[in-house]
């Protein structure tokens, strides 16, 4: 008898054990994203349940993550996905119903200023996600082979003759990469070389690819690689030869964004002592690209809704903001105070508060909406006159005309 | 009085057997092709008359996307590039395979020491996986590689060539990689068709005062007919509806310039988007593409496979 009473007490206790043990269960989500650099911010939140109730599993795709989640989701597994900035990115998953606006959850979006929002706007003015972080995209260059800015143009092309007469490679690009010579190479050389006032026109369309100011800038970039102060064949390398170029030392600068210069950057692996300064490419305009990179969307069909609505809540946070500055080293979307002991962290956010390209021609609606857009054509546009087959006044004339052939809002005032 | 009454005996016809024999034999070939070949073949068409990004609501279009892809010239153009280039891709690879492939074959042939080991060395790329030999291949010509270290440091070449980096190389290049990687198929085929040639006439041949390469001309060659059509229908089919090195490689933008672009990197990208654009696709627009592919390379496919069957 004593063995049974004892039996069944045991058997309780782990009943009771199990019980509480499935009812303080994680409910798992699943997050889409190409971000790989936000794994070490994951494990940490995972680790220390910092989000109560829900693990957060990472699914990292670095290449064709729309068409990895275009696949998933018609099985309906990703319960978030970190999205892209732009309407037009955003509205083909807000026609499919995978897209909903976060206040349809109730999320409280007043940590967040207009220009991380304008990100992820909707068509209809409604925001689709929170916004995390914001990007930028200037000269990047080993501090152990340039150990001094130029402020001015001719200073910048002079350091550039002293390294070419050392060997060394003065400014490496990668001109294979489609989504590299629209989004980084065309734009940081808008942000360095042009202005606040004809970046704005171009997307409203009142100035013009053909003008002046940005031929000019485009002439002088291809002077650039002319004076030999590329590398030597921009079409045989990739983005991976771009940054391996710079991280031997063989290549001083590099056109990219400051998330090669975070902690998970491969460049790193090859040189751990390596040290990256960043400055604007020091032109007429003399700006930096700053933009707000992705924000994090959700699955109105997800059956979790519970724990996606406390994981866009996170989000919101200034534990989150902190936690992002401090694992992820970039610069955070949202307007909570943040202790930056990061130098670099703390420069690329003063840069692009202070000194970003008055308007992102890469993410307006007036540019992409039409097809073909000003994606596909400044980045068949960029590879040709790198190869030398089009002139930069032939670039201009092939943008304006395509995108006016597209419907552009500017077209009747940029007929060629 | 008993009477017996003979009943009529059914004896099934020996053609009739045959015929059940046949059609029993087929059956299950036939039943797979129709599921795994067949009936794709027909939602293809299908999915080729509607819009749709790859998820949410299909809209239908009729023949639109055929009329884009033919007219439009922004797609039109993109198409008659790839089609050309495709078959530039394929005509390098087959020249190859039947040159280089038929050479290595008959030195295979020839009862010489270490014959299985080379045997082996040129079977050894065929069975890795086409995305390995995309990056080592890769890696093999890059401009820091070690095959443009070996014409710098040699003193062939002062600066590194770009091999997948110019318009002008970038397509033979990868030819060659898919040539290098599917070599030993073509000659292990070959090979076999080398070996089925009848010792007796070869002896006789060379009796009549044949010269050796009259024997070969003349009696190797005839019988390696079908083993040329073959490759060549495999290597067509292949190439013109899989472009996996050059989207390893180059990625579904197909540069430098587009000038890797084939028919596989184009419908691709109209599916799922470029790495410059991810915002416009359409996968009724790629199920039209795949079609036409279809269309284009059906004939020359039938008429090689037909005219195998009649030499048989």
């Amino acid at each position: 008898m004593k063995r049974l009473q004892k039996t069944l007490a045991l058997a309780t206790a782990v009943a009771t054990l199990a019980a509480s043990q499935f009812a303080l269960a994680d409910t798992t989500v699943q997050l889409y994203t190409w971000r790989e650099q936000d794994k070490a911010l994951f494990d940490y939140i995972n680790e220390r349940h910092l989000i109560p109730g829900v693990k957060v599993n990472l699914n990292v795709y670095t290449e064709d993550i729309e068409a990895k989640l275009r696949i998933d989701m018609q099985t309906n597994r990703p319960d978030l996905y970190h999205a892209k900035a732009g309407s037009a990115w955003l509205q083909p998953w807000i026609n499919a119903g995978v897209a909903a606006p976060v206040t349809d959850l109730g999320i409280d979006l007043s940590a967040f200023g207009e220009a991380a929002l304008a990100g992820a706007r909707g068509l209809d003015g409604e925001i689709y996600g929170v916004p995390f972080v914001m990007e930028m995209e200037a000269i990047l260059y080993n501090k152990a082979v340039l150990d001094h800015e130029p402020a001015t143009l001719e200073e910048l092309e002079a350091t550039f003759a002293d390294l070419k007469a050392q060997g060394i490679i003065p400014l490496h690009v990668d001109g294979r990469d489609g989504w590299y010579l629209n989004q980084v190479l065309h734009e940081t050389i808008l942000a360095g070389m042009t202005s606040d006032e004809w970046a704005i026109g171009v997307v409203e369309g009142t100035t013009c690819f053909t003008d002046d100011i940005y031929v000019e800038a485009m002439e002088r970039f291809v002077s650039w690689r002319d004076n030999g102060w590329l590398n030597p064949n921009p079409l045989a390398d990739d983005y991976g030869a771009m940054r391996t170029g710079v991280a031997l030392g063989t290549s001083a600068m590099m056109i990219d964004g400051i998330w090669s210069a975070t902690p998970a950057s491969p460049m790193y692996q090859i040189d751990p002592t390596l040290e990256l300064g960043f400055m604007p490419i020091p032109g007429n305009a003399g700006k930096v690209y700053g933009f707000t990179d992705a924000h994090l969307a959700y699955n109105p069909n997800s059956d979790k809704m519970d724990a996606v609505q406390k994981v866009l809540e996170f989000y919101t946070t200034p534990q989150f903001t902190q936690l992002f500055a401090d694992l992820v080293e970039a610069v955070p979307a949202s307007n909570h105070p943040v202790d930056v002991s990061n130098e670099r962290v703390q420069r690329a956010a003063e840069m692009i508060s202070n000194n970003s390209l008055a308007a992102q021609p890469f993410f307006e609606d007036s540019l992409i909406s039409v097809d073909p857009g000003y994606r596909p054509l400044v980045s068949e546009g960029m590879q040709q006159m790198l190869a030398g087959r089009i002139s930069p006044r032939e670039l201009a004339e092939k943008i304006q005309s395509g995108l006016n052939q597209a419907g552009y809002v500017g077209a009747s005032n940029c007929a060629l | 009085m008993s009477s017996t009454t003979s009943k009529p005996v059914h004896r099934i016809s020996y053609r009739a057997v045959e015929i059940i024999q046949r059609n029993l034999l087929l059956a299950p070939g036939v039943l797979l092709y129709a599921t795994f070949n067949f009936i794709p073949l027909l939602a293809l068409f299908q999915l080729s008359l509607v819009n749709w990004p790859g998820i949410g609501p299909k809209v239908y279009v009729g023949f639109d996307n055929f009329t884009k892809v033919l007219t439009h010239p922004y797609y039109r153009d993109q198409m008659l590039n790839a089609l050309i280039q495709n078959l530039v891709f394929f005509v390098v690879i087959i020249v190859c395979f039947l040159l280089i492939g038929t050479l290595l074959a008959m030195l295979l042939s020839v009862k010489t020491w270490g014959r299985k080991t080379y045997q082996v060395i040129f079977f050894l790329p065929y069975p890795m996986a086409g995305a390995a030999v995309a990056y080592l291949l890769d890696l093999f010509v890059h401009p820091r590689g070690p095959l443009n270290a070996a014409l710098v440091q040699s003193g062939l070449l002062d600066s590194p060539f770009p091999f997948l980096g110019s318009e002008d190389t970038a397509l033979i290049t990868m030819s060659m990689f898919y040539t290098w990687h599917r070599m030993g198929f073509a000659i292990m085929l070959i090979l076999s068709g080398i070996l089925a040639v009848r010792s007796d006439l070869l002896e006789a041949s060379m009796l009549d005062g044949a010269s050796r390469w009259q024997s070969i001309r003349h009696v190797v060659f005839p019988v390696l007919g079908p083993a040329f059509i073959l490759i060549t229908v495999i290597v067509m089919v292949d190439v013109f509806n899989n472009a996996d090195y050059v989207l390893l490689i180059m990625g579904p933008e197909a540069g430098p310039l587009r000038s890797t672009d084939i028919m596989g990197t184009f419908l691709f990208r109209t599916a799922f988007g470029g790495s410059a654009d991810t915002t416009d696709t359409n996968f009724g627009m790629a199920a039209a593409i795949g079609l036409l592919t279809a269309i284009m390379i059906l004939p020359a496919a039938l008429f090689l496979a037909l005219r195998n069957l009649r030499q048989q």
